[in-house]
């Protein structure tokens, strides 16, 4: 039975008087008064000390409740149907191309992390330029567009391709012009795709715009030898290069493969060998080129052309027509010793001109076949397709567009806008044109000016091919899907003129298996798998015929004149326009890598700058990073000027590339825009120009990776030689052999450790690096090295684990370098400048400085010999950092990869897609440094394990020295004596940075030998 | 016998007329049982403010990250490192003034080895916030001692002074303090038996129930001896260690063989020179010119001359071997000091600690206590310069050129230093309210043998050498806090 | 029969103090204890106190720390994971030393004075057995047990005539702190 007994506390409950049921409704008998107490009156109160107490149990209870939350979960989630060719863990390798490169694209878990060269490439042979090297970044790039637009707007493909479609019909029937605007194609399937959309709109057109062009030569030699080619040049063959301002290491035409000519007869083999090419460079700016070169000349851009002349006549005999001596004697006394040497090599002999403008390039033409380049060191029957610009139909097109002629407009990898040195009339034009599309996968500064947007796949995301030289023919594969909305340009092309074969994939087979395959002998299904396997085909080269330049000059010399006269006005300043190897002409300008790069010359990271003479600099009184007004060509900028040793005085250089406003986040506003510096002359652009300097009065410091530029007489850190002197003593500087101190020798104090089977160390041929510093970039994409913007490099924290040391050396009268500080500061003449680069790196010292002083053993030896880092051991005392002689190691100042502030555009999910997975990244507070890429080294002898042999020398290869394009790096097993790295390390030229120090560096470097006699300049 | 009278040519330890033991006990407490005057609450209030600033800045440090401070890759260390140490140096004073001059017998440290150890132990907490605040991961600040760990098990690296300095700060810091809190024990039984209440309570609980009977008292002596046998070599090994710091290092500049006498003379002279800065003003402010008399002024300037002086010769040595070796790095970085661009601060280095100090050579400079506060306080701006040159002029250029590199303190470097200094006067500003800030018992001890008055008694008793009695007039002089007036009847 | 405990001789010097033990000694009246605000040398002597023998603790201690730590890093660095830090060998002996010299004088330090305030029962919030407050601070006191020591007028006598600035009958031992 149910009790109806009723039980109660208290009376007042019982007879339920108003103030108890009142009461009762609350949750405690008294309210807490957290409002005032929060208020601060609270304490205040009548009964502080209790409403304290409240607040305070409150507050715990509150802060407890909240702690309480859970964490939120990161789900991963595995294959649900694992692909079979996708291991997790496991890298997979994709044959594919970058700008003509053989390349071979890493994925891994079906992303591309990393772009290596291929080993077979006919360029560079795996060799790829710091930008090759940054590609992979840009694939993750958040800013590309995600979809078609219209007028800013998103649209969909198939709106897109009806739009364009009743457009194009109608103007077709209009018949007025379509164009479609690329810069340079060497692609045959894209190629054949236009071919066909013109073939489907007879009033179509195609125009290649370069924004930095060769129409110079291609147009030079056509008028010399009627074929309008860009030829192919050897260095390799050449035994004296002489360069008249032609950056052939950095920027010209094809760097990487150049690199790797050039140093065939510069390095270790050669050289032991004794050979050793000589290398003279003319130029006005100091280029990485000049740096490499064994004699440097600065000249000015208005006596470029005088030079080559009296260069002619000298090798020619007869004086031609208005031959005068240069002012600059230097100069005149080093053209008629070139003339000597280059006669002396007939045959094998280069020279070489950066000039875009015709008559200077017929000139050198005529040099050339005076020195019987033809078919030698030039080819003109194997021409480049590297760049095929025509100045002179972009321009005729552009006043045609502000003639209204034009109807429809395809921009194809091109920004006249932005590169284009008169972009108003383009901006113009391009209002009085109907249909603008633009295939940009960013909103640049071109296609934010179309009303169609049509983004193009990135090169990771397509099909294709490309033919960088006559009868190399290499394979492009997507790697990954399109990540975005995006369509293949060609595809869109395709669709659009109702090609046959709307898919581009089927459109490249058939190009291939018509054209291309039967080239390197191959055909049908199976010699296209094996296409995709090995990445390229090379057609039997084309017989060289020999070329003789018969033309009359005069005409040419007078134009020559006439333009130097015009530079050489008054008392005006020359500005001569360059590329820098990172940016080049500023299409990459979004990437922070590149962005973060150092200058391989000034050091300069995230600007571009007036670079100036140091005279100049006293002259002008001015100071580092003071911005000056630069006017020219009815166009102005303000530029910060840096005293730029080797600048020839009275003139100042400028880097194209920069000052980008539609680039995206990280390229917006970086530096200022110098292309409207260009004008156009004869029908090509013309990369200098004359300006007046005024200063503006502000400074902003330019941030520089090294700002101390002279290695103050310390021989043990850089060793140089004189080819002479290297032939009387290939032990030169370094005494290998005989009277060289063992520093090694007896230790007194202990044993040393061995290394039982591997003992890694590397070499470093000071004599092949030409400091392009492909390898910073490739490091940090291959140890997610972060980047840490303009501000953080101004105070002195890059994080790049390889760094490229650049020191200058002054010539004092002819006589060897005056490397002091002090002594510099006494100097008059500091034109005649000398460079060598030293890539400085962890030395994996077997007596390491840091291991000693860490408290923590975060950071100890390996049995391999390596110096190792465990991060999540480091507690950051950066004492290790203090005692390390080479100063390489790298401290987490800052969480780099998760705190806004430094953020530069890596920090979202999307783009953090791009991390190598092997290697962690650091977190705030811990040291790190190069670990000779332990990941790959891990890799290696795994591979060999389940293969079950030893390691083979070459197996592994380090991040830096499988990009070198000159193969400067050598890494391996010093344990094995038939190693390559130790029989380099056994060359006479090796010596140890600082070996004094007992240290014991792993890592040797070879001599820098130059190709001087002491008496020259 | 406690009664022996001291030689009249001595001068007097503890000066004033009829001093009894009571009225020893009632100077020396009069702050500690008395509420504090303006003079103390400026001081304290400015110096939590100070401390204040600390609390924040470092906070700021640690939730931003190290990269806060003006460092970069080739400058690791700067005003952290240079803070430490100068506090460490600064740290020195006290066990030594309490230990090696205890064993000297030199009565005269009875009254300043109290303040002068406290001084020690805030000056080591000072230091000690350094090292933990220096570090990239300040919460694993544990990880250099040696425990078992997850990393099964990765010990320490006691190769590392780093490691050596973890010990070697930690006994000096804890044996500092036994040493200090020991002696303290029959002052606070003093304070305990005089006080009612709720003080009464606290000061019986920390004065461990001393009674002060015979056998305590010899036990307390034969503790305090080897107390400080043991704590003379500790001292001595204190600043070798953290010099070993920069002397076990390949750094041109930090691998120097003389460091540790260099650094260990270096300490003393700037710790003399902080009890000096505190003493000068305590002694007015707290009405103590009887106990801590011109004697003890001029005694710890001959010390800071001393010692000054060797810190002098070592530099010259330092400059000596530079060039004698013919390292050409190491010739350098001494070069860089004057020529460089931290020529500044090798001038204030030079400067403070040779130049300045040798003004003590003149007797008027000695005992004139306007200009001994300022040179004190002028030697440990030359000794912070010291540090800063060696650790941040050394580093800046070293081997390699490319990177050399400049270092630019920024607001926190600045706000971090300027804070610990409030820390360690907010800390000993306390000190001198709740504990005697001179060791009572030591003094009293010394009463009837060294004080003026018993002097005096000897010269009215007459009989004594004429020459001898004119001399300690003499001496009596500078005194400020004797009327030479009484002396002229005799 | 009084309820006197304790007599207690209060000296305002030492030598009056002294002087008074010589007294009592003389009249063969035991002394209890005596309580000073400072060490007065050469009293132990005349009460015939042993040497302290901290000393000998201090040398164990100072061993002890000695060979802990230097066990401790031979241990970790050689034989528990022995690694090649800078090509350094594992048992560095002169690295040792730094460590190996601040434990003994940790130990030292520290084991002696706990000895020494275990030997005198000195802890925090001991209840302190003090005969008189004074005794911290200007009084030198001779305490004599008055049980079995009477007359105690005699006693008085004694101290009065050895300079004993006053005399008190204690009946209870020690002074209440309550």
């Amino acid at each position: 039975m149910d009790s109806n007994k009723k039980y109660w506390k208290g009376l007042e409950e019982l007879n339920k008087t108003p103030e108890f049921v009142e009461k009762n409704k609350h949750e405690f008998a008294e309210p807490i008064p957290i409002e005032d107490v929060l208020a601060g009156g609270g304490l205040g109160g009548k009964t502080p000390r209790r409403d304290f107490l409240k607040a305070l149990g409150f507050g715990v209870g509150a802060v407890t409740l909240a702690a309480c939350q859970k964490v939120p979960v990161h789900k991963s989630i595995p294959y649900l149907i694992k692909p079979e060719d996708v291991t997790p863990g496991v890298a997979n390798y994709y044959s594919s191309t970058y700008d003509g490169h053989a390349i071979l694209v890493k994925t891994r878990e079906g992303r591309p992390i990393k772009i290596e060269g291929n080993p077979n490439d006919i360029l560079s042979k795996g060799g790829l330029s710091g930008q090759a090297q940054a590609s992979v970044l840009d694939l993750y790039d958040v800013n590309r567009l995600k979809n078609p637009m219209k007028d800013k707007s998103d649209y969909g493909w198939g709106q897109a391709d009806d739009f364009v479609k009743s457009e194009l019909a109608a103007i077709k029937a209009g018949g007025k012009k379509i164009a479609i605007i690329s810069s340079t194609i060497s692609s045959p399937s894209t190629l054949a795709v236009i071919a066909d959309f013109i073939a489907q709109f007879p009033n179509a057109k195609h125009i290649s715009y370069d924004a930095v062009s060769y129409t110079g030569i291609i147009q030079s030699n056509q008028n010399s030898f009627n074929k309008a080619v860009l030829p192919h040049y050897s260095f390799d063959k050449a035994d004296v290069i002489v360069s008249f301002g032609a950056d052939f290491l950095g920027t010209w035409i094809s760097p990487a493969e150049f690199i790797r000519q050039y140093v065939q007869n510069r390095n270790n083999k050669s050289l032991q060998s004794k050979k050793m090419s000589r290398h003279i460079q003319f130029e006005t700016g100091m280029s990485i080129t000049g740096t490499n070169a064994d004699v440097r000349i600065p000249i000015k851009p208005s006596e470029e052309g005088m030079a080559l002349i009296n260069l002619y006549s000298a090798i020619s005999g007869t004086a031609l027509p208005g031959a005068r001596p240069l002012k600059n004697n230097i100069a005149d006394k080093a053209i008629t010793l070139v003339a000597k040497e280059l006669l002396a090599a007939k045959g094998k002999a280069l020279v070489v001109a950066g000039s875009n403008d015709v008559a200077t390039q017929v000139l050198v033409n005529a040099i050339n076949s005076l020195l019987g380049s033809y078919g030698n060191t030039i080819d003109l029957d194997n021409p480049s397709h590297q760049y095929a610009g025509n100045d002179k139909e972009f321009a005729d097109f552009v006043s045609e567009m502000k003639g209204g002629e034009v109807d429809a407009l395809f921009f194809l990898n091109a920004n006249p806008v932005y590169d284009y040195y008169n972009s108003k009339d383009i901006i113009e034009g391009l209002k009085k044109v109907r249909l603008k599309v633009s295939f940009a996968d960013h909103s640049d500064e071109t296609a934010s000016v179309c009303n169609i947007i049509a983004p193009n796949n990135y090169y990771l995301e397509s099909w294709g091919d490309d033919n960088a030289i006559e009868g190399y023919y290499t394979i492009l594969q997507p790697t990954i899907n399109p990540v975005y909305d995006t369509r293949q340009a060609e595809h869109s092309l395709l669709i659009w003129s109702d090609n046959a074969v709307k898919d581009y994939y089927t459109y490249v087979r058939n190009n291939w298996d018509k054209n291309l395959l039967a080239k390197g002998g191959l055909s049908g299904r199976g010699g296209w798998e094996t296409l995709l396997q090995t990445g390229f085909v090379k057609a039997a080269e084309n017989p060289k015929g020999a070329y003789t330049f018969g033309r009359d000059l005069n005409g040419v010399v007078q134009t020559v004149l006439d333009h130097s006269a015009q530079l050489a006005d008054g008392d005006k300043v020359q500005l001569q326009l360059y590329q820098t190897v990172a940016m080049r002409d500023g299409k990459r300008a979004n990437n922070p890598w590149l962005q973060e790069l150092p200058d391989p010359v000034s050091k300069v990271t995230w600007d571009n700058f007036a670079a100036v003479s140091p005279s100049d600099m006293k002259k002008w009184g001015y100071e580092d990073g003071d911005v000056i007004k630069i006017e020219g060509n009815g166009y102005a900028i303000s530029l910060p000027a840096l005293s730029q040793p080797g600048q020839t005085q009275g003139t100042i250089s400028v880097a194209v590339g920069y000052g980008r406003t539609l680039a995206g986040p990280v390229g917006n506003n970086v530096g200022k825009n110098a292309f409207p510096f260009h004008s156009i002359r004869n029908g090509t652009f013309q990369t200098s120009a004359t300006v007046t300097l005024t200063k503006t009065g502000d400074n902003s410091p330019l941030s520089q990776t090294q700002t101390h530029h002279s290695i103050e007489g310390r021989n043990s850190i850089i060793k140089e030689a004189t080819f002479t002197e290297y032939l009387k003593n290939p032990a030169v500087r370094t005494g290998n052999g005989k009277d060289h101190k063992d520093y090694n020798e007896n230790n007194l104090f202990w044993q040393d450790y061995d290394h039982p089977q591997y003992n890694w160390v590397m070499a470093i041929d000071l004599n092949a690096c030409t400091g392009c510093g492909a390898c910073v970039v490739a490091c940090s994409a291959e140890n997610n090295v972060p980047v840490v913007g303009k501000a953080e490099v101004g105070r002195r924290r890059e994080m790049h684990w390889i760094r490229i040391d650049r020191y200058y050396s002054f010539n004092d009268n002819g006589q060897g370098g005056v490397t002091k500080e002090t002594e510099i500061a006494k100097l008059e003449d500091l034109d005649h400048v000398r460079v060598v680069y030293q890539p400085m790196l962890c030395q994996h010292c077997d007596h390491a400085p840091c291991e000693t002083v860490c408290p923590v053993l975060a950071t100890v030896h390996s049995s391999e010999g390596l110096n190792q880092m465990a991060y999540n051991r480091c507690v950051g005392t950066r004492y290790c950092a203090n005692n390390c002689p080479y100063k390489v190691r790298r401290f987490n100042w800052f969480n780099y990869w998760n705190d806004s502030r430094f953020e530069n555009y890596l920090q979202n999910d999307h783009t953090l897609l791009v991390l190598n997975p092997d290697v962690v990244t650091r977190f705030r507070g811990v040291m790190e440094k190069c670990s000779m890429c332990v990941q790959r080294i891990q890799a290696g002898k795994l591979k060999a394990k389940i293969e079950k042999r030893p390691v083979k020398d070459g197996d592994i290869k380090v991040a830096c020295q499988q990009t070198c394009p000159a193969n400067a790096i050598v890494f391996g097993n010093a344990n094995d004596p038939n190693s390559e790295v130790s029989k380099a390390l056994t060359s006479e030229r090796t010596y140890y940075v600082l070996e004094e120090l007992g240290v014991q560096p792993g890592i040797g470097y070879q001599v820098k030998i130059r190709n001087i006699s002491e008496t020259e300049a | 016998m406690a009664s022996h009278s001291e030689s009249i040519i001595r001068e007097p330890l503890i000066t004033g007329k009829d001093i009894t033991y009571a009225k020893i006990t009632n100077d020396i407490l009069r702050p500690v049982e008395n509420m504090p005057g303006r003079a103390w609450w400026i001081g304290f209030t400015i110096a939590s403010l100070g401390a204040c600033l600390w609390v924040f800045s470092v906070s700021w440090t640690f939730w931003y990250g190290i990269g806060e401070w003006g460092l970069n890759k080739t400058v690791g260390w700067a005003w952290d490192i240079t803070g430490f140490v100068w506090w460490v140096g600064i740290g020195h004073a006290g066990t030594l003034i309490s230990a090696i001059l205890l064993l000297f017998r030199q009565n005269w440290r009875n009254s300043i080895n109290r303040s002068a150890e406290a001084m020690t132990i805030f000056a080591v907490i000072c230091a000690a916030t350094y090292v933990v605040s220096h570090m990239g991961r300040p919460w694993l600040a544990y990880w250099p001692l040696p425990l078992p760990n997850q990393f099964g098990s990765i010990w320490i690296n006691f190769n590392s002074p780093l490691v050596w300095d973890v010990f070697a700060i930690s006994t000096y810091f804890s044996v500092s303090l036994v040493f200090w809190y020991t002696g303290l024990l029959p002052d606070l039984a003093t304070i305990r038996d005089r006080a009612t209440g709720i003080r009464r309570k606290i000061y019986s609980v920390c004065s461990f129930g001393w009674t002060g009977s015979v056998k305590t008292w010899q036990r307390f002596e034969t503790v305090c001896l080897i107390l400080a046998g043991i704590s003379t070599p500790l001292v001595l090994s204190v600043h070798t260690i953290v010099s070993m710091d920069f002397a076990t290092s390949l750094v041109p500049g930090w691998h120097t063989t003389i460091f540790p006498p260099y650094f260990v003379a270096g300490a003393i002279f700037s710790g003399f020179a902080m009890v000096q800065t505190l003493l000068l003003v305590a002694r007015k402010v707290l009405g103590l010119e009887n106990y801590i008399t011109m004697f003890h002024i001029e005694a710890m300037n001959k010390i800071i001359l001393l010692t000054g002086s060797i810190v002098g010769v070592a530099y010259l040595t330092e400059f000596f071997i530079a060039y004698y070796s013919g390292g050409e790095y190491e010739q350098y970085t001494f070069l860089n000091r004057f020529i460089g661009p931290y020529w500044w601060a090798g001038c204030m280095m030079y400067g403070c600690n040779v130049l300045m100090t040798q003004l003590m050579w003149f007797k008027k400079v000695r005992t004139n206590i306007q200009i001994s506060w300022v040179l004190s306080i002028v030697v440990n701006i030359g000794m912070w310069f010291e540090r800063f040159v060696i650790i941040v002029t050394s580093l800046h250029r070293d081997f390699v050129p490319s990177s050399w590199a400049m270092f630019y303190p920024t607001w926190v470097d600045m706000s971090v230093f300027v804070g610990s200094i409030g820390l360690f006067f907010t800390m000993f500003l306390l000190f001198i309210r709740v504990f005697p800030s001179i060791a009572m018992a030591e003094v009293k001890l010394i009463l009837k043998s060294s004080s003026e008055q018993a002097k005096k008694k000897l010269l009215e008793h007459g009989g004594l050498d004429k020459e001898q009695v004119e001399f300690y007039k003499e001496a009596l002089v500078p005194f400020d806090s004797v009327e030479m007036a009484d002396y002229e009847k005799i | 029969m009084s309820s006197t405990k304790y007599i207690l001789g209060l000296f305002d010097d030492p030598d009056d103090m002294m002087h008074g033990i010589d007294e009592l000694q003389k009249n063969s009246i035991p002394i209890y204890d005596v309580y000073t605000p400072m060490p007065i040398h050469g009293i132990e002597a005349k009460l015939g106190i042993k040497e302290s023998r901290l000393g000998y603790a201090a040398f164990m201690f100072g061993c002890l720390g000695g060979t802990t730590i230097f066990a401790m890093a031979s241990y970790m660095m050689a034989l528990d994971w022995p690694m090649n830090i800078g090509g350094k060998p594992a048992f560095s002996v002169p690295d040792f030393i730094p460590i190996t010299f601040e434990w003994t004088v940790l130990f030292t330090a520290f084991g002696m004075t706990a000895t020494f305030f275990y030997a005198t029962h000195l802890f925090p919030g001991r209840t302190p057995r003090v005969m008189d407050l004074r005794a911290t601070d200007d009084r030198f006191v001779i305490a004599i047990d008055a049980k079995g020591n009477i007359p105690h007028e005699d006693i008085t006598e004694v101290l009065k005539k050895a300079g004993a600035v006053e005399v008190k009958h204690n009946d209870r031992k020690y002074v209440s702190y309550e």
